[in-house]
C-alpha cells in the first residue's frame, strides 16, 4: 500500500489535470482501506468548492 | 503526516455545505487563506480564486511544474488542518495540545 502522503499527492494533482488509469486505481485500491485518506479527497473538495465561492 | 503517513488526521466535518452558509465561517477561512506563506497563497488563489490552468500559474509565477504540485499540494494540506481546527473541530485542537 501506497503512503497516505503520496495519496494525498496523486489527490491534489487530481483536483488539477487529469490522473492516469495506474494513478486513479492506486488512489482507489488506497481510500477502501483508509478513512482518513478518503476524508481528505472529499475535504480538499471541499476546499476548492469555499474558495470558488469566496470570490 | 510524518512517516508518509497521518499524525492524527482528518477527522470527520459535520455538515460541511452549512459552514459556507454562515459569516463566521467565512471569516475563519479568510484569516487561514491568508496565514499561508506569500508564495503558497499566490500560486493558490491565481488557481482556485482567478481559474487559471496549472501550466498559467507556473508562467504567470516562474515556479516548475513540479514546484507547483507540491506548492499545492502543501496548500490544500494546510487549509484542511487549520479550517479542521478553527472551525470543524476545535476540541481536537485542544486535546493535542495537551497531549503534546
Amino acid at each position: 500500500m501506497r503512503s497516505c502522503r503520496y495519496i494525498t499527492a496523486l489527490m491534489s494533482k487530481g483536483l488539477d489535470k487529469k490522473l492516469s488509469f495506474s494513478e486513479r486505481l492506486a488512489i482507489g485500491l488506497h481510500v477502501m482501506m483508509c478513512s482518513r485518506c478518503r476524508k481528505f479527497q472529499s475535504q480538499s473538495q471541499f476546499i476548492r468548492k469555499a474558495a470558488h465561492r469566496y470570490t | 503526516m510524518s512517516n508518509g503517513h497521518w499524525n492524527g488526521g482528518p477527522t470527520t466535518w459535520n455538515d460541511p455545505e452549512a459552514a459556507l452558509k454562515q459569516q463566521e465561517f467565512w471569516a475563519i477561512y479568510e484569516t487561514c487563506q491568508n496565514n499561508l506563506p506569500p508564495k503558497m497563497a499566490k500560486v493558490f488563489m491565481l488557481r482556485e480564486l482567478v481559474g487559471l490552468e496549472a501550466e498559467e500559474v507556473c508562467r504567470e509565477t516562474g515556479i516548475s511544474d513540479a514546484n507547483y504540485w507540491v506548492t499545492m499540494h502543501r496548500a490544500r494540506l494546510r487549509l484542511r488542518e487549520w479550517l479542521e481546527i478553527r472551525w470543524f473541530n476545535p476540541s481536537k485542537a485542544k486535546k493535542e495540545h495537551r497531549h503534546a
